[in-house]
């Protein structure tokens, strides 16, 4: 797949659930039985450091582009 | 008597409507992101069917009031709780906040390189998108 969509981001798969535990995201699935995560966005500045971050509230929820780049911009555009 | 029956019947109708269209519509407007957060439209007709069937199972008790009615309350229970309840995720769990360092890990991509987060210091941004894949 990422060969023919030449994706320009990373795509990591967490099975060890690393990440997802260390940012406290781990949410265990009652109807299927398996661990996965919030569904998040998580925006780090250079310095290393949490600059704006979103984490659902309801299953079907998933932040709007549009609002995800603004805050992006916030960090890129002097 | 026929009259009360009629109007009674009609309360229920609408209420099973109003129930149908206010739970079904949402998958429909999902796509709208306040729609999908809030289902605010979706919750006020459902709540309104559900109060029309039980004004018309009050009214008259016939074949139609407790049909309609009783299907109208599952869907709108259905919907409702569905929606507010089901599809709700924990909301207590932070173990990261805004202006604190980010965590680090080291994972492997999609070409089977292990990505650090940390080597992304001082080069720019990181974005990271928890993906959760399915509902």
């Amino acid at each position: 797949m990422y060969k023919k969509n030449e994706l320009p981001f990373d795509v990591l798969c967490d099975v060890r659930l690393e990440a997802i535990n260390a940012y406290g995201l781990k949410h265990h699935e009652p109807f299927h039985n398996l661990d996965v995560s919030l569904p998040a966005n998580i925006l780090i500045d250079r310095e290393g450091r949490i600059a704006w971050m979103h984490v659902a509230t309801m299953v079907q929820d998933r932040m709007d582009p549009a609002e995800v780049l603004k805050q992006v911009n916030k960090l890129v555009i002097p | 008597m026929n009259e009360t029956r009629n109007r009674a019947n009609l309360w229920a109708w609408v209420g099973l409507a109003l129930s149908a269209v206010g739970g079904i519509s949402y998958f429909f407007l999902i796509g709208v992101p306040w729609v999908r957060s809030t289902a605010l439209p979706n919750t006020i007709l459902a709540v309104a069917g559900l109060v029309f069937s039980v004004i018309a199972i009050a009214r008259k008790r016939t074949w139609v009031t407790v049909g309609a009615g009783t299907l109208s309350l599952l869907l709108s229970i259905g919907f409702l709780g569905s929606v507010h309840v089901l599809m709700r995720l924990p909301t207590d769990q932070h173990i990261v906040a805004v202006g604190r360092d980010a965590p680090d890990f080291a994972i492997s991509n999609q070409f089977g390189r292990t990505v650090q987060l940390s080597s992304f210091k001082g080069k720019g941004p990181v974005l990271l998108v928890f993906y959760r894949g399915f509902w």
